[in-house]
């Protein structure tokens, strides 16, 4: 058997890799095996790209199906920002930038939740996200003075405009009074 | 400096070989890594590597894989401070710890990836050093994040936490055993995986296996770290067992080994690399189950003998490309000269 790489050398080397029950092989020849990335702890910072190829199953799986629906509207749906079609998404099993999230989400919603076995996160928030929180409670520890007071109000500010777009009046009147109380305490301190 | 694999020990570092943690974050202000053009992830490499440069002149050093040649990255890669994915971004960076055992990878799958290894068991380090530096990027960029999805990620198997934390286990009778599939199967109900770090699972060799967190979503940080600490707790006391099994089944066949395992180690004039990471397996337990002993009642830092053996490695050592016979010519005497005296 001749070497998966180079294709000249006869294969010396033999690799399995078993995961999660699916089996690859590899077959290399010994210069080829010393540069491969079959070597130590290589496979390691790869196991993202295996476990994503499982979702593009699931996913991909059910579009197969569904071939005679080709005119789904799910699957005419695109990325506004980077252009990522929903097929681009089940094909890398990957987010094309931050707003894919908004677009693609919904649709897979329990996909992600089949995946990870839940679809909400609990855990660390981003620091604008925390402070958010504390002065929805009104409990605003004072923050270390070099604080960009100018970051904070341009998230609140994105948030509110969200807000309204959503028509959530409630929360962009708690969002314009927090924008409100920094603002004058701006002020106070000039 | 000293690099954190030039220490030993920690807890469990009879089992235990290493601890690592990931975070993997995004920046709202720009397409995920794959669909970034060239310019753009410049712009974004650069800028996070302007902000540390700045606050941190001393404390990292800035490594860009267009200015490293092919052997200084696999070199990297196999010292474990950059992934092998970073090592094919012609864009990518990383800002890396002078201990080397804090890395943070820019552009790599996602556009930061924070990484920490510790020596044994240590996940609350590991994790302690990963959130400061979280925190610190958090307070001059602005992450892409979802009220409900958590951390944005390039891919959906890490949404959430952005969180991987994993264990380095040296797993020999286990493995001699045949009980790494059982385990496997059994961990896995949990959202943990055990894979073997080199070869396959039943025949790998070096007996050393990564076990670590898949879940992402649903869970806190620290509710996810206890769960895998759970679950290596047990594994690490089923080792024991096993080894205490082993040994006083034929404690002559244990120590046989132990011994001709490190004669071979101190004597050999050529060594491949699975060769030398089966004889470091054999030490490892020797020295473990308190057959062996290093003379000056040292432990041997074993991440770094690991990482030394390395073809990369040995081949920066001297600084050309070894044939692999050069290779394993330089590996016996690089073991040589670096395995302690036993008494």
């Amino acid at each position: 058997m001749l070497c998966e790489k180079c294709g000249k050398n006869t294969a010396t080397f033999h690799y399995t890799e078993v995961l999660n029950g699916v089996k690859n092989e590899h077959h290399l020849c010994g210069e080829c095996a010393a540069n491969t990335d079959v070597s130590y702890y290589s496979s390691i910072f790869d196991n993202d790209m295996n476990l994503t190829k499982l979702l593009s199953g699931i996913l991909g799986g059910r579009s197969v199906l569904a071939d005679s629906e080709k005119d789904d509207p799910a699957r005419q749906v695109q990325c506004p920002k980077c252009h990522t079609t929903y097929g681009d998404f089940v094909a890398n099993s990957s987010f094309g930038c931050p707003d894919c999230y908004d677009v693609f989400g919904p649709l897979i919603s329990d996909t992600i939740k089949k995946l990870q076995g839940s679809d909400r996160h609990i855990g660390k928030k981003p620091l604008l996200y925390r402070k958010q929180e504390q002065r929805a409670e009104n409990d605003v520890t004072e923050e270390k003075a070099e604080f960009d007071s100018r970051r904070e109000i341009d998230f609140l500010s994105k948030k509110l405009k969200e807000a309204v777009a959503e028509e959530d009046f409630a929360e962009a009147a708690k969002l314009r009074d927090m924008i409100a109380q920094i603002r004058g305490k701006e002020e106070n301190n000039v | 400096m000293y690099k954190w694999y030039d220490r030993s020990g920690g807890d469990n570092d009879d089992v235990v070989v290493s601890s690592r943690i990931r975070l993997a974050r995004n920046l709202s202000d720009y397409k995920f890594a794959s669909r970034l053009e060239e310019d753009e992830a410049e712009r974004m490499v650069n800028s996070v590597v302007e902000r540390f440069r700045k606050d941190y002149p001393e404390e990292y050093k800035y490594v860009f894989m267009n200015e490293c040649g092919e052997a200084q990255r696999n070199a990297l890669k196999e010292r474990r401070s950059v992934s092998s994915y970073l090592v094919k971004s012609r864009t990518g960076a990383a800002v890396i710890s002078k201990d080397e055992g804090t890395s943070i990878l820019l552009n790599a799958e996602d556009h930061i990836r924070i990484q920490v290894l510790e020596n044994g068991m240590n996940m609350p380090e590991c994790f302690r050093k990963a959130n400061e530096a979280d925190d610190y990027i958090d307070a001059n960029f602005d992450y892409a994040f979802d009220e409900k999805y958590g951390y944005k990620t390039t891919y959906p198997t890490n949404v959430g936490t952005g969180l991987k934390a994993g264990y380095t286990l040296h797993l020999p009778a286990l493995a001699d055993a045949k009980r790494i599939s059982q385990i496997g199967t059994e961990i896995g109900r949990f959202g943990i995986r055990i894979k073997a770090v080199y070869g396959d699972s039943e025949s790998g060799y070096g007996n050393l296996y990564q076990v670590s967190t898949q879940k992402t979503l649903g869970q806190e940080e620290r509710e996810i770290i206890k769960d895998l600490d759970d679950i290596v707790m047990q594994i690490i006391s089923q080792e024991r067992e096993q080894r205490r099994f082993r040994y006083e089944k034929d404690k002559y066949a244990a120590e046989d080994m132990a011994y001709k395992s490190y004669g071979v180690l101190r004597y050999a004039r050529k060594l491949s690399l699975r060769d030398a990471m089966s004889l470091l397996s054999e030490l490892m337990l020797g020295m473990s189950t308190g057959i062996l002993a290093a003379g000056n009642s040292e432990h041997i830092a074993f991440n770094k003998l690991l990482a030394d053996i390395q073809p990369a490695v040995l081949g920066s050592s001297v600084g050309r490309d070894l044939s692999v016979d050069e290779t394993d010519v330089l590996r016996a005497q690089y073991l040589r000269n670096n395995i302690p005296e036993i008494i």
